[in-house]
């Protein structure tokens, strides 16, 4: 018997995009990508440069059209908001980026930058405005001495909490946010993921959260999205799928990992070269660098299918695209 | 234990009046991978750039202490004394490889460019030389690499070549300034794998700056531990890891330990 799901927050189903080559083929960034993401829950994706991580967020922020594919919010299609509603899901869904220097604006205090989604949004009156600035700045620990000053008088960490209370302060029900950990040193890398998790807990924000970083994603995410060449290969709860990596490019993502114990073994390089440079290949994307590849891979692409675990049991939300998981 | 071939004594760099670089003494082994690590500003950059003779304005004229290349003494070398050490006895690498790379000319010509100048070889010898070198650091087609221009290369391509190109004249130190902190894992994880190879094979001894305590575990033999222009550290890896003297070591691997898989 099936479990009943709770209706996602966010349902996104087999999208792709293109973006037009000059004069070339269309390069297909996303194919048929498909995930859900439910209230207060947070998704990490991960992959490496040129996956198509960014492209799936930009679809769900609405800033790349659809070449196929479906993405409902709250169970409505976002592709046919209108006015009114269109409004209102830009309310809904916040985006972080990676650079909040570029992301705020050099003469606008805090202040300034906080208010103004509050009054595109006609949210709240003046006074009411007041308190859910302060209200914002310190759920995200800054003071609020802090919101008069401007961008360049904060430090990359205190300009990326005001980022984030910026998104917040909307009272958005989805965060995407694009790897916005990354630009951070380590320590404030790990106060700003302790932050989310707060928030998270306090507001039921759900967060889709893109990151290079399998480090920060652990911490973070209930559910991870591994993307190479602009698909899924394998997605499944955080522990379960870092503990038991199904697709050969999860564990060679894995394997290359350096880890801080010089009693471990040595990372491992992936041979050959990220697709993005390549023309796409028949078969699995991931086929050219698999070292596990065999006459399947090369001729069809592999559908979605559950995994099993070293104990045989077969796992519903693990689910990865790979022909060794379908002999 | 034989000498060190590069020997740093009481390095001190100032701007204005403040030490960014605070009495640092170190030394460093032919084939050994040495890793300088710290936060951003704590001054591994500064020190690296003191050896170089790179250190922009001010800071150019105050920097104290000694820093000797064999039997050289760096310090008190002229401009044009250093021209002929830099590239040649002790190279650098740097984290974007394409600012390093001359984007009019093809890959093939930059890197021959190092033998036909340093080595004096003639035209012919030095592109063999170069395709010879670019196999060295794992890149399985040279001649299509050597054809193509540095941005038909991906990250990962491009900082292999810049250690290519590095390591042409054998230098007996390379100083790589946080190489990879451009790259994802996997390229990461080549480029650091090829580059420790072949100082090994060829005797080079690297100093390898990094923020990650991965990468130090990993790749490094012996690492410095720098916060705030000081030396807090100086101990083979495996001892830094087991048992670390210094507090502000053991919170930085604790916070590398908390945020890894």
């Amino acid at each position: 018997m099936k479990t009943q799901r709770p209706t996602p927050l966010l349902k996104v189903s087999e999208i792709s995009l293109s973006y037009a080559g000059r004069g070339k083929q269309p390069f297909e960034a996303v194919r048929q990508v498909s995930f859900d993401l439910l209230p207060g829950e947070i998704l990490g994706l991960v992959g490496e440069s040129g996956a198509g991580k960014s492209t799936v967020a930009s679809a769900v922020l609405r800033l790349q059209p659809l070449t196929s594919g479906k993405i409902s919010f709250r169970g409505k299609d976002i592709a046919s908001a209108r006015s009114a509603d269109s409004r209102d899901l830009r309310r809904r869904i916040q985006a972080v980026f990676q650079d909040p220097f570029a992301a705020l604006s050099p003469r606008r205090t805090v202040r300034q930058s906080l208010l103004e989604p509050l009054d595109h949004f006609r949210m709240g009156n003046r006074d009411r405005r007041d308190a859910m600035i302060a209200k914002t700045i310190e759920s995200v620990g800054l003071d609020t001495t802090l919101l008069e000053r401007l961008p360049n008088e904060l430090s990359g960490g205190q300009r990326q909490r005001v980022a984030l209370a910026r998104a917040l302060v909307c009272e958005p029900d989805l965060v995407v946010a694009d790897e916005p950990v990354s630009s951070l040193d380590v320590p404030t890398q790990k106060r700003i993921t302790d932050l989310i998790l707060e928030l998270r807990e306090s507001l039921g924000i759900a967060f889709l959260f893109i990151s290079h970083d399998i480090g920060v994603v652990r911490r973070l995410a209930d559910h991870m999205a591994v993307m190479y060449a602009g698909r899924i290969v394998e997605t499944g709860p955080t522990e379960e799928l870092l503990r038991h990596p199904a697709h050969p490019y999860t564990q060679a993502l894995l394997q290359a990992i350096p880890v801080a114990d010089p009693a471990q073994p040595a990372p491992r390089a992936l041979d050959g070269e990220a697709p993005a440079v390549l023309t796409p290949a028949s078969g699995c994307v991931f086929h050219t660098r698999c070292s596990e590849a065999f006459a399947a891979c090369r001729e069809r692409e592999p559908a979605e299918v559950p995994v099993t675990d070293e104990h045989g049991t077969t796992s519903r939300r693990h689910r990865t695209r790979c022909h060794l998981w379908n002999r | 234990m034989k000498n060190p071939v590069l020997s740093v004594r009481d390095l001190s760099v100032f701007i204005g009046d403040q030490a960014v670089v605070d009495r640092v003494s170190f030394d460093l082994y032919a084939g050994e991978v040495l890793a300088l690590v710290g936060e951003s500003g704590c001054g591994k950059t500064k020190t690296a750039e003191a050896i170089m003779g790179l250190l922009a304005g001010d800071a150019k004229n105050r920097r104290t202490g000694s820093i000797r290349l064999g039997e050289q003494e760096l310090m008190s070398m002229s401009e044009a004394e250093m021209r002929r050490i830099r590239g040649r006895e002790i190279s650098m690498v740097f984290q974007e490889p394409m600012t390093a790379l001359d984007p009019v000319f093809s890959n093939g010509e930059q890197l021959a460019q190092q033998f036909r100048r340093h080595r004096g070889q003639s035209r012919r010898q030095a592109r063999d030389s170069a395709a010879e070198m670019l196999t060295h650091v794992g890149i399985q087609d040279p001649e299509r690499i050597m054809r193509s221009y540095p941005h038909q290369l991906s990250g990962g391509l491009r900082q292999r070549l810049i250690v290519a190109m590095a390591m042409a004249c054998r230098p007996q130190v390379l100083i790589a300034d946080e190489p990879t902190t451009a790259l994802d894992v996997t390229t990461q994880a080549q480029v650091l794998g090829q580059m420790t190879k072949l100082g090994r094979e060829i005797g080079t001894a690297i100093l390898l700056i990094t923020h990650d305590l991965g990468v130090v575990a990993q790749y490094g033999d012996r690492a410095l531990i720098m916060r705030r222009g000081k030396l807090l550290e100086n101990q083979p890896v495996k001892d830094l890891f087991a048992k670390p003297e210094n507090p502000y070591t053991g919170s930085l691997i604790a916070a590398a330990r908390e945020l890894s898989t």
